[in-house]
């Protein structure tokens, strides 16, 4: 989306300049008329009408849409203004008032519609990336707002004329939105829902969530923190100066703040988001500020409040607040909201952020009056700095964990969940399955059936199924009837197991084999079981090894043809499912196979003795360490699989092999000429092998998670595919991201995935070399012959 | 069934059979090293213009990968389609043995390689994602045949 980022950041700027305009004559009117001992007044006043202008916002995004409401909200303030200075210039400075408190809810509202706006046009990772540098377009025009007043002034001749200036970059910052809506249409059409048909989450539903909780704690903390900074400035800066100082003094801080703050966008907050994430973001600016603040403490008990040091430590508390709550606050805040449904999320956002910061402005304001009454000095203040700090610093640290809670919910949203079935014992469809004359509407009736058999009327339909002309029906319902005590069946079971175990036909020996899985309740000799075995007819030996028990553990015999049957294509699932009943001790019989076997096969065992064994260790680790990669993913897939332990030196080995085997079929596929058609395809199929031995090693280290971010990877796109990348970025380490992200991403070039790779990849060659390389494979690094025979057969056409 | 001469080892080098059955949706996401072991398997198979490749009702269970060519699929006279390289056919035979359902003729000189059931069963154990691909080859000519059927008087 070519022209998103300066459209926004022009808006920024529109937005920035206009409150630069606006808080100067506020400023200079209020406390020329007032003085500054009704400043947290004005805080209490910013509460209630904030919150209550920020209702209206959220009540008007649940019926219109983003623009429709940025419209009209920044009409209304445009209009403010003018009517302000209409007072003004009549004689009512108590307007100035109206317009301090003015201040605040325009910048929230601000922030608000220009994030909402970003929120759409942009993915999460852009987000991360982009939205500092459009919040230092605020920075600048606020830079340039302050900087104007000045030669503005001298212009107009009087202060009150300046907010013609303020309604003219009101009207700017306006008409940029809605050229933004007319060249982006998706603003225009994500709105919220106000159709009758789809119900809107309630406000205690929306408020139900942690995370959105949590977002509110945090930009509540957050308001406070900037408030008590800003009031402790003022207080010591009205202490040093007075008149015409104060005002150069305010003047000269307010450039410096915005510069300070324009750097910190440019050099340092997205590179400093882009390498530590959130999980900084989100703690930094109240860990930095409450350190500040406990040196604050300490100054006040030492030399005292008065001092110079003082002074200087709340300045630099002050600008360190603005440019981390730009840099890194703001930005991490409208990442976390892109977990939020997109239905909800402006609502919320305006909840939040505008509800949330009035009441906490509102609430310093009180503590603040309260503090003054009591006469607690300003110590005190300090003091409730560090404690705010201290807790918003943990809202922070919570904050993180419920986004990465969030995220992990959004990965396995879609994913296939079975329901929990129960059939009940007087179903009457079960007793219909039951009855049928169709042999595979019983069969499914006695699958249904499960342990039910006490009921009279369960028993009666059994007895009718035991008459069934299909032998296997016949077997099962005399089966069940066993199970349930009818020890007459019991006989009668295993009499007919027995002949049909005799039989020619390959179906009659197939039902005695399904008999032979109940012999804790019929009495079947262990040879037939054996026979059944090794009968010539696969679906018998299928049947027969889903017949196996625990019990047959202590049987050589049969351990050693379910050990046989696991490189079986026919019997590989029975004979699999058969080892985990078996499990530990089919274990130094399998570890045996799986060392000699040939490479085609060892995959299949390797995956099969996982679920047996519990004593993995014995069976993988030669696997683990197997030259063929493909033999070492089986035996990764497999313990993940089974929740089976590896070793943290293997997985960082296999690790390291990967990410080095990805880098280097990369930087060969770069270097190789599109005829060379099959050693390409061959080298696709290398990364892919890479891909998924690093996206195993990081499903056995931090679990499932993993795997459900890379789902939403492969198979989502846009935002969605965004929050998938985000989730990894969240889950790993910087390390593992770094070799991870650019080879699970499929949206990226190998051209653009070798770059990234190319740290962990060999020096540049050229495409003959390569080729001798793959197909000689001097180092043992390919370790594919099938690569190398591509290679062969590059070379020689 | 007419003279169809059959060839395991065959005029193809391993490298170009497994680069045919990669032209092959079906096989197309399987890796080449994978596929390499059904490839060694497969058996080559050339017929001339009128040679049957498959014959109606005949019970066999394996599939063929068209590599050069083109084949009429059809039942008696009745024309259900044609095919070219990268098609197969007789997949369905390779999935559950039974009676042919339809007869396939080699319209010119072609060029198949045979997969049996035996080698196709461990393929789709070693890689079940290839079941998706079977369901996919199914489908397709499944709404094909229907479409026919549907034009057909």
């Amino acid at each position: 989306m070519r022209g998103v980022i300066p459209l926004l950041t022009a808006q920024a700027l529109a937005f920035g300049v206009m409150l630069g305009l606006l808080v100067v004559p506020a400023n200079a009117l209020f406390l020329n008329a007032y003085g500054s001992k009704w400043l947290p007044a004005t805080y209490i006043a910013i509460a209630v009408f904030g919150s209550g202008a920020s209702a209206l916002v959220a009540w008007a995004a649940r019926r219109m849409r983003l623009v429709q409401v940025a419209t009209a909200s920044l009409a209304a303030l445009a209009v403010l203004y003018a009517v302000s200075w209409l007072i003004l210039v009549a004689g009512g400075v108590w307007v100035s008032a109206l317009l301090l408190v003015l201040f605040p809810i325009a910048l929230q509202m601000g922030f608000v519609f220009i994030g909402g706006q970003a929120g759409r046009l942009l993915d999460v990772r852009q987000l991360k990336e982009r939205f500092p540098r459009i919040v230092t377009g605020f920075s600048v025009g606020f830079l340039l707002g302050g900087l104007l007043g000045i030669p503005l002034l001298a212009l107009f001749g009087s202060t009150e004329h300046l907010l013609l200036a303020t309604t003219a970059a009101q009207l700017l910052f306006l008409g940029l939105l809605l050229t933004t809506e007319r060249r982006f249409p998706e603003v225009r059409t994500a709105r919220s829902d106000s159709s009758p048909e789809v119900a809107r989450p309630s406000a205690r539903l929306l408020f139900a969530s942690s995370l959105v909780l949590l977002l509110l704690a945090y930009q509540v903390l957050s308001a406070m923190g900037s408030q008590l900074l800003d009031f402790l400035l003022f207080n010591r800066a009205q202490a040093r100066y007075t008149g015409n100082d104060l005002t150069r003094f305010l003047s000269g801080f307010t450039a410096l703040l915005n510069l300070a703050d324009i750097l910190f966008l440019a050099l340092v907050a997205g590179p400093l988001m882009r390498r530590f994430g959130l999980r900084l973001g989100l703690v930094l600016n109240p860990a930095v500020i409450g350190a500040l603040l406990a040196i604050m403490a300490f100054v006040v008990v030492g030399p005292g409040a008065a001092t110079l040091g003082f002074f200087a430590l709340a300045g630099v508390a002050r600008i360190s607040d603005l440019v981390l709550t730009d840099g890194t606050t703001r930005t991490s805040v409208n990442a976390s909201f892109q977990v939020v449904p997109v239905r909800e999320r402006l609502s919320v956002q305006a909840v939040v952020e505008g509800i949330g910061v009035p009441v906490a402005i509102g609430a310093t304001g009180a503590v603040l009056l309260v503090m003054n009454v009591v006469g607690l000095g300003t110590g005190a203040v300090v003091v409730f700095g560090v404690l705010l700090s201290v807790i918003w610093t943990l809202t922070g640290v919570a904050m993180y964990r419920s986004y990465t809670r969030a995220l992990a919910t959004e990965m396995r949203r879609g994913s296939l969940v079975a329901p929990a079935v129960e059939v009940g014992e007087d179903d009457a469809a079960l007793h219909a399955l039951l009855g049928s004359d169709d042999a595979r509407d019983v069969r499914l009736g006695l699958d249904l059936l499960g342990g039910v058999t006490s009921t009279p009327s369960a028993g009666a339909a059994l007895r009718q199924a035991s008459d069934h002309p299909d032998p296997e029906v016949r077997v099962r319902a005399l089966v069940r009837l066993a199970a349930a005590g009818d020890s007459a069946a019991a006989a009668a079971a295993a009499a007919l197991a027995r002949d049909l175990a005799r039989s020619a036909d390959p179906l009659e020996r197939r039902a005695a084999a399904s008999a032979l899985g109940s012999r804790s309740v019929i009495s079947v000799d262990f040879p037939t079981l054996v026979a059944l075995l090794d009968d010539g007819d696969p679906t018998v030996r299928a049947a027969a090894l889903d017949a196996v028990e625990p019990e047959d553990a202590v049987e050589p015999e049969v351990v050693r043809r379910v050990v046989g049957a696991v490189g079986e294509p026919s019997s590989t699932g029975s004979a699999t499912a058969a080892l985990r009943r078996l499990g530990d001790a089919a274990v130094p019989l399998l570890a045996e196979v799986v060392a000699r076997d040939p490479p085609p096969r060892r995959p299949r065992l390797v995956r099969a003795a996982a679920h047996a064994a519990s004593e993995h260790p014995v069976v993988f680790a030669p696997a683990l360490r197997d030259p063929d990669r493909a033999v070492v993913l089986a035996a990764l897939d497999a313990l993940d699989a089974a929740n089976g332990e590896v070793p943290p030196e293997i997985l960082d080995g296999v690790f390291r092999d990967a990410a080095a085997h990805a880098g280097r079929a990369l930087a060969a596929r770069a270097s190789l000429d599109s005829e060379n058609a099959s050693l390409l395809r061959a080298l696709d199929d290398e990364i892919d092998l890479a891909r998924r031995l690093v996206i195993a090693v990081l499903s056995v280290r931090h679990g499932e998670r993993v795997r459900d971010a890379v789902r939403v990877v492969d198979r989502a796109d846009g935002q969605r595919r965004a929050l998938g990348v985000e989730a990894l970025d969240v889950i790993l380490s910087r390390e593992e991201a770094e070799i991870a992200i650019p080879l699970v991403r499929r949206d990226l070039t190998p051209d653009e995935q070798a770059a990234a790779l190319a740290g962990v990849g060999p020096t540049a060659r050229g495409q003959e070399e390569w080729i001798a390389d793959m197909a000689e494979d001097p180092e043992d690094a390919w370790r594919s012959s099938w690569l190398a025979l591509c290679a062969r057969h590059a070379a020689d056409s | 069934m007419t003279d169809v001469r059959s060839s395991s080892a065959g005029s193809l080098g391993l490298v170009e059979r497994v680069a045919s059955l990669h032209r092959v949706q079906m096989f197309a996401g399987i890796p080449g090293r994978v596929l390499a072991a059904v490839a060694e398997a497969a058996v080559e198979e050339r017929a001339s213009q009128g040679d049957v490749l498959m014959e109606e009702g005949a019970v066999e269970a394996h599939l063929y990968a068209i590599v050069e060519g083109r084949v009429r699929v059809h039942r008696g006279d009745r024309a259900l389609g044609e095919l070219g390289p990268g098609a197969t056919v007789g997949e369905l035979a390779v999935l559950v043995p039974a009676p042919r359902s339809a007869s396939v003729t080699a319209l010119e000189p072609t060029l198949v390689l045979r997969v049996d059931q035996p080698v196709f069963d461990e393929l789709l154990v070693e890689w079940p994602e290839l079941a998706h691909g079977v369901i996919e080859e199914l489908v397709s000519r499944l709404r094909a045949r229907t479409e026919l059927d549907e034009q057909t008087p």
